[in-house]
């Protein structure tokens, strides 16, 4: 097990490809009963507090040399093993340890007898055990993190440093206890005020500030293999940057400005950033956000304000909270620190609905487009059944580990399982309506309007994936795609299906109350796709689904960016609905003015998110083909940045098919 | 095996929360199905589906030859199926790992012919 201790391991890859499958963990625990029987016995059948101070008492320290601040993993002692789903995806309230001492946490004792707040108080002296073991470990040679530690156990941070410190040992003891996709949160506003003070006080220059985040960054990054979810890079460390004031007013400070500095003279792909931006974001932020992003690093995401907090408060969130929102991993707004909101529990398909359709449907009484469509929302309707039974059964696992960082519990005594923390509600993405809507556009044009095909003809393509119809095939792959255009029909279904999922889900309640989103981004484009039929768009049976608001075909990025801003997210619609450009750089560098200007119309007018991959497609293939040539390119996925050379080929795929396309070349099998 | 017993215990939690075959069926208007193999999930359906509205007029089955009768119904080769089908109004294929290629088979024989899958349904009732 010692190669896994070391965090400069080399070889991530096959360490994420072992942790994916399980293997680790069975090493793991043949590790643990031969080594340690009496932390694998509570471990395997004792309460998850008792295991938790077990593990604060064995877990190795690992003490990095000339290393800034204190972070380490032990994968031996990871409590991984709770009942019930996971709790991730989350971003903590860090300010909970921030403005106070572990100590004055505690339950006083007329709360004993009270499960929650025993075990609450259990934790809490397992973190001051494993804070005296690393000042015992520290040996009084590094004295000013041995008062950083020491400090924790009863007392506020006080400074800049000290703070950053204190969310790592937050943010450290969450992976520690297998949490997944553990977010930052707004770092540049919870520490603006240490800085500010320690700038005043002559404490701390800014140019050691941004040292010190400089080497946050880098010490986040450690573990990346580890914390990478399902694809390396997929960490969910994201910082959340900006935002709007009770005013309406942009607030940033210089902390937002150093950190996107940060990233893009770091060139890692991990940690990212999303920047909240409204319609008074100074385009020098816009500018250096775009000049960022140029660089390839794939960060930050931008996150209009101006209709995530009107859709926030619409659904019942009060205002005062709705402007504090962070996001899960990618891009799904998220009360940070106040919510459990689960919002990535699984995906709503929407090419599912219409190979059912065509596969159980009696065709021959469906005669005009408009009962095509009709047709298709029942099926989609049906298909919700099945998602809201997913949302609805999903048992979660009891985890006072976390309720200690997400408000409203410790008020409250009660877990994060059993309706804790302030906000509960659920969250489901969604794949695949792009093709959707093309393909029942080409449907109305084909059949009904010319009759060329009869939906049969459409069924027999789709399931036989256009044998022996390769021109037809050929010429709806070169068309251009409808989803992500001007055109007005697209517009219109696009918003029919939306406000159909709606109607469908807005009554929908999980066991504790909460309510169901969703939103047209998804993780699943290529995953999702994999058994699918081919579609009446082009698409060839298994092939990527179109990735977020998106489209290739399009010869106008304000295209895209007028269809997504005319788009509405109200109601429960609001769970991240991301465009995603493909972007050749040098286009992006010589039109970096025009690009700001268009950001700024995209914000006024609505859209939601965006994203960018700026990268060629003949450095894509170059670097598939030698890749010992590119250690460091990074890419754009799902809604985090990867080096590409980490990907599985189908995401490499898929990145050059987009890139040529973009590029005008067409499409070429790679 | 294992998608089996998540199937089984699918239908158990359906059972449960008293959602049926039968009613599932009826929102399709179909009142006659056929049963795509005759294993345990198959049995199961048709016994599900035993006295109520919703009728399985067959079994349709690779070893129809030596099988010719379960639970007291006929079952067939596809082939047979196709050229009689007497007013049935969909397949439902309950052969887990196989499905995609007989939805495929089903299309080529009779592109009419509606057929769904036990893996999809069993989620949406």
């Amino acid at each position: 097990m010692e190669e896994i201790l070391n965090p400069e391991v080399k070889n991530n890859v096959a360490l994420h490809n072992k942790k994916i499958s399980g293997e680790l963990l069975e090493q793991k625990l043949e590790y643990l009963k031969k080594k340690e029987p009496e932390f694998y016995q509570l471990y395997m059948g004792a309460g998850i507090a008792d295991s938790f101070v077990k593990m604060c008492e064995l877990m190795r320290i690992t003490l990095t040399e000339n290393q800034r601040f204190v972070f380490f993993l032990d994968y031996d002692y990871m409590l991984d093993r709770a009942s019930g789903y996971r709790f991730g995806n989350l971003t903590p309230d860090y300010r909970i340890l921030l403005t106070q001492g572990l100590r004055s946490m505690r339950y006083g004792k007329e709360k004993k007898g009270e499960k929650f707040c025993e075990d609450y108080n259990k934790i809490i002296e397992g973190l001051c055990r494993l804070v005296n073991r690393i000042i015992e470990k520290l040996g009084g040679e590094e004295e000013e993190k041995t008062e950083w530690f020491q400090r924790i156990l009863e007392d506020p941070a006080e400074h800049f440093d000290e703070a950053i410190q204190r969310i790592l040992f937050v943010n450290q003891m969450l992976w520690q206890t297998d949490h997944y996709l553990v977010g930052l949160g707004a770092v540049d506003a919870i520490l603006y005020p240490y800085y500010q003070e320690d700038i005043a006080s002559g404490y701390m220059s800014e140019e050691k500030a941004r040292e010190c985040l400089k080497d946050f960054l880098k010490t986040l990054h450690q573990y990346y293999w580890y914390k990478s979810s399902m694809l390396m890079g997929d960490t969910g460390q994201i910082l959340v940057l900006g935002g709007t004031d009770e005013d309406g007013n942009y607030r940033h400070n210089k902390l937002t400005v150093m950190l996107i500095e940060i990233v893009r003279e770091l060139q890692l792909p991990d940690p990212k950033i999303l920047l909240r931006v409204n319609r008074k974001t100074p385009v020098e932020l816009l500018t250096l956000a775009l000049e960022t992003i140029a660089t390839g690093v794939g960060s930050p995401l931008i996150s209009n304000d101006e209709v995530i907090i009107p859709a926030l408060t619409a659904f019942g969130i009060p205002r005062k909270d709705a402007l504090q929102y962070t996001v899960s991993a990618c891009w799904e707004p998220l009360i940070g620190g106040r919510s459990v909101s689960l919002n990535n529990m699984t995906t709503i398909n929407f090419m599912r609905s219409l190979e059912n359709l065509f596969r159980r449907e009696q065709l021959s009484r469906i005669t005009d487009f408009e009962s095509l469509v009709e047709t298709y929302l029942v099926y989609l309707g049906r298909n919700l059944n099945a998602v809201k039974r997913v949302v609805r059964n999903a048992q979660f696992q009891y985890d006072p580990v976390l309720s200690m960082f997400i408000e409203g519990c410790r008020e409250r005594k009660k877990d994060v399982s059993q309706g804790g923390a302030y906000y509960f509600h659920a969250g489901v993405t969604s794949v695949a309506l792009g093709n959707v809507v093309d393909s029942l556009l080409n449907m109305k044009e084909l059949v009904f309007d010319t009759g060329k095909y009869s939906l049969f003809d459409v069924k027999r393509m789709m399931i036989t994936d256009y044998r022996e119809e390769e021109r037809l095939l050929r010429f709806l792959k070169n068309r251009k795609r409808q989803y992500g255009t001007e055109n007005p029909e697209a517009l219109k279904l696009t918003d029919r299906i939306m406000r159909h999922v709606t109607k469908e889900t807005e009554g929908f309640r999980t066991e504790y109350g909460g309510r169901l989103k969703f939103g047209l981004s998804a993780p699943t484009y290529i995953d999702a796709a994999k058994d699918s039929f081919a579609s009446f768009d082009g698409r060839h049976a298994g092939e990527p689904f179109a990735v977020h608001i998106s489209n290739e075909t399009s010869e106008s990025y304000t295209e895209i960016i007028n269809f997504a801003a005319d788009l509405d997210y109200m109601d429960n619609r609001f769970n991240g609905n991301v465009i995603d450009f493909m972007v050749n750089p040098d286009f992006l560098r010589n039109h970096l003015a025009q690009f700001a200007a268009m950001l700024q119309v995209g914000i006024e007018k609505g859209i939601f998110q965006l994203q960018m991959n700026v990268v060629s497609s003949h450095t894509l293939i170059q670097a598939k083909k030698n890749p010992e040539d590119f250690p460091h390119l990074i890419v754009r996925v799902w809604g985090f940045s990867a080096f590409f050379n980490e990907l599985p080929d189908d995401y490499k795929n898929m990145l050059i098919e987009r890139a040529l396309r973009n590029e005008g070349k067409g499409t070429a099998m790679v | 095996m294992e998608e089996n017993s998540v199937i089984i215990r699918k239908w158990l939690e359906n059972q449960c929360d008293k959602k049926y075959w039968s009613d599932y069926l009826q929102t399709y208007h179909y009142s006659t199905i056929a049963i795509y193999g005759c294993g345990e999930l198959g049995k199961y359906m048709a016994r599900d589906l035993k006295d109520t509205p919703v009728k399985v007029s067959c079994f349709i089955d690779q070893k129809a030859e030596a099988l010719r009768n379960v639970m007291g119904i006929p079952v067939l080769t596809l082939k047979d199926f196709l050229s009689r089908q007497n007013g049935t109004d969909a397949i439902i294929v309950s052969v887990l790992r196989a499905d995609r290629d007989i939805l495929e088979q089903v299309c080529r024989e009779d592109e009419k012919m509606p057929v769904m899958s036990l893996r999809d349904m069993i989620y949406e009732l």
